[in-house]
């Protein structure tokens, strides 16, 4: 456990955080949150407490999206772009550079995640990360690139990011992963919302043959707002936590998702939100593309606390598998104590609606063509909820080539 | 352009076309006739290649070629259209991106570079107003959310668009109401050519009011048991099926 009444030195922390990881040790199928990520028999043998920091010889890194970027290599920040440097509004410090009284007393809340073994380790591994921060009322014009590049070989990368949006501030942020075959990533974001604040975090995970964990933490006061959207096409491994703690009335977030998987790659989303106080909204909708023995996992949990009165949370999550062997975990899970909420769940596994590729195929569309037609189709569902709408056609971009159009 | 020899159909070891014979030849109007169950929607199906339609005997040749051993798809880019008796909604997928794909999946199999986007867009826009199609259903979902009358305006629009050599419409008239019927019928007019055909299925002769056929054909339990030229079908309306079934038992 991480005990945080007691406010440990930085030191303490990580050494409370490893001794918890190494009581727990690499997730088995026994966790009922990792039962079919069992990160110990599917991850390759990997150094997880790495000494000192990995760089490599010659890593260079510039957005063609955005002109405000920030470059994580390995965990370290190395890189952050003139423009948002100079940024009004926006300050960005190297982790290293904060107060551990500044950090303490900022991101308790969000560090207070004791139960989860992979995040006890990002925190063990504490190192040279960044702490992005707003100013009161800040509304940044364009969205923040923040990109992550892994290429350590035979070694869990580690990280850890820090957000605080001032009151009602608004930032939008599109995270990209890249990673050499050997380079594998446990990287953690904490987030507080301050009250009327606003954020849109788009993750896209788009690489090939990607090896990884990303946690994202966030706690939200009261009108904060919370967009999360997870695009992950073609890892080989990867599981996405995200924890989202509703502690102020009127906060809201939406939680989307699209993973599309092929041959014997893994994608895993881990969801929990917690309604802490009355009269928060929330969403999930996930939808998965599953082919060859791909496995996909959705576990969507919805906790409302006796005191979440008029709770309004749905989650619908959706999957499609396109062969015999591919498979997938969709689980919700609703832990409801108060009596005056509204909440729904709904889970569907399906398969390509043979008369719609008929309907397609009749008209000359070669199966192939057809079929993409309809995935793309199923995918723009999710496609479509991304904001800001720059992020979101960087996405259909990436996901569908420059052609792809309405 | 069509000649169907002795096709016999099965669907789920029910045989459902019994020795079927027709031949269509370029620019003719067919009409297909017949009470409900007796293999009419199985006979268009087959001819644009739905799968679960089980061929057990016969030859269908379209333009010299063997359709059945084609594909759906490539039965469509050869230019067979087969205006569906129920046409599928399909969200997500526009009527501008679903036309695009057809219409270049066919130019590719001609050797054709795909259209420009000005010309196509230029094609949807005229062919569009043949059926009195408003110009935000380019943008729309495909037969999404579309009223009957629509999604078989739809079908018709694309027929126009793909140019097909032959045009199976299977109940197309089912469901409309008189100013659809006149659209869609117009429509059809409109297209009508020398090098192209039409089969067109109906239960009715309502359509037949609309579109004048070369050669109207009655069928019953798999077959056709009765051909003739357009006054047939009135004659059908005046004395309903009844007076044709006992020629069949006998036969």
């Amino acid at each position: 456990m991480i005990n945080l009444l007691t406010q440990p030195g930085m030191e303490e922390l990580k050494l409370q955080a490893k001794q918890s990881f190494e009581a727990m040790g690499l997730p088995i199928s026994r966790m009922e949150s990792w039962k079919y990520s069992p990160l110990k028999t599917l991850l390759p043998p990997l150094e997880l407490f790495p000494s000192g920091w990995q760089n490599s010889s010659a890593v260079s890194f510039q957005s063609s999206f955005s002109s405000l970027w920030i470059h994580i290599h390995n965990g370290r920040l190395i890189s952050i772009s003139p423009s948002l440097h100079h940024a009004k509004g926006i300050k960005i410090r190297p982790l290293q550079e904060v107060s551990e009284e500044e950090i303490f007393s900022n991101f308790s809340q969000a560090l207070q995640y004791s139960k989860d073994p992979m995040f006890c380790l990002a925190v063990a591994n504490w190192g040279p990360g960044f702490v992005l921060e707003t100013d009161l009322e800040f509304k940044a014009e364009e969205a923040i690139h923040i990109h992550y590049s892994t290429d350590a070989p035979a070694v869990l990368s580690s990280g850890i990011s820090l957000f605080r949006l001032a009151k009602g501030s608004k930032i939008d942020v599109l995270e990209s992963q890249e990673a050499t075959a050997e380079g594998a990533f446990n990287y953690a974001s904490c987030m507080i919302l301050e009250p009327g604040s606003c954020m849109n975090y788009t993750l896209l995970n788009n690489q090939n043959g990607l090896t990884g964990i990303r946690h994202m933490h966030a706690s939200l006061l009261s009108e904060a707002y919370l967009g999360m959207h997870s695009i992950a096409v073609q890892a080989q491994l990867l599981r996405i936590n995200m924890k989202v703690e509703l502690l102020g009335q009127h906060a809201r977030t939406d939680l989307n998702g699209l993973y599309r998987a092929d041959q014997k790659q893994h994608i895993d989303h881990q969801l929990e939100i917690r309604h802490l106080v009355p009269h928060c909204p929330s969403n999930q909708l996930f939808k998965g593309i599953l082919g060859g023995e791909a496995t996909g996992v959705f576990n969507g949990k919805i906790y409302v606390a006796k005191d979440a009165q008029k709770t309004n949370a749905f989650q619908n999550s959706k999957a499609m598998l396109l062969s015999e062997e591919a498979r997938v975990y969709s689980k919700p899970e609703l832990e409801i104590f108060a009596d005056d909420v509204k909440c729904s769940h709904g889970a569907a596994i399906g398969q390509l609606n043979r008369e719609e590729l008929f309907y397609l195929m009749a008209r000359g569309i070669p199966q192939e063509d057809a079929m993409h037609l309809l995935l793309n189709a199923y995918a723009a569902g999710i496609i479509e909820k991304i904001a800001p709408e720059s992020v979101r056609n960087h996405v259909r971009e990436q996901l569908f080539g420059a052609t792809a159009g309405s | 352009m069509l000649h169907i020899k002795n096709l016999e159909v099965s669907i789920q070891g029910k045989k459902i076309l019994k020795g079927f014979n027709l031949d269509i030849r370029p620019g003719e109007v067919h009409a297909i006739m017949g009470p409900n169950g007796t293999g009419k929607s199985t006979l268009a199906s087959t001819l644009a290649g739905r799968e679960d339609y089980e061929v057990e005997a016969g030859t269908v040749e379209f333009k010299g070629k063997d359709l059945l051993a084609m594909e759906a798809d490539e039965r469509a880019r050869e230019g067979v259209f087969l205006a569906f008796q129920y046409p599928v909604e399909i969200p997500g997928v526009s009527v501008t991106n679903f036309m695009k794909a057809a219409v270049n999946a066919k130019r590719k199999h001609q050797g054709l570079e795909p259209m420009e986007a000005r010309d196509f867009l230029k094609k949807m826009k005229e062919k569009m107003e043949l059926v009195e199609m408003p110009k935000e259903f380019m943008s729309r979902s495909l037969n999404e959310g579309f009223s009957g009358g629509e999604k078989k305006r739809n079908e018709v629009f694309q027929m126009a668009m793909l140019e097909p050599e032959l045009c199976i419409l299977d109940e197309t008239d089912s469901g409309l109401d008189i100013d659809a019927l006149r659209i869609v019928s117009q429509g059809v007019n409109k297209l009508r050519s020398e090098g192209r055909s039409f089969l067109i299925i109906t239960h009715y002769q309502r359509l037949l009011n609309y579109i004048t056929p070369d050669v109207v054909h009655v069928m019953y339990n798999g077959k056709i048991v009765k051909s003739g030229d357009k006054n047939l079908a009135l004659e059908l309306e005046e004395k309903g099926y009844d007076w044709l079934k006992p020629e069949t038992a006998e036969a």
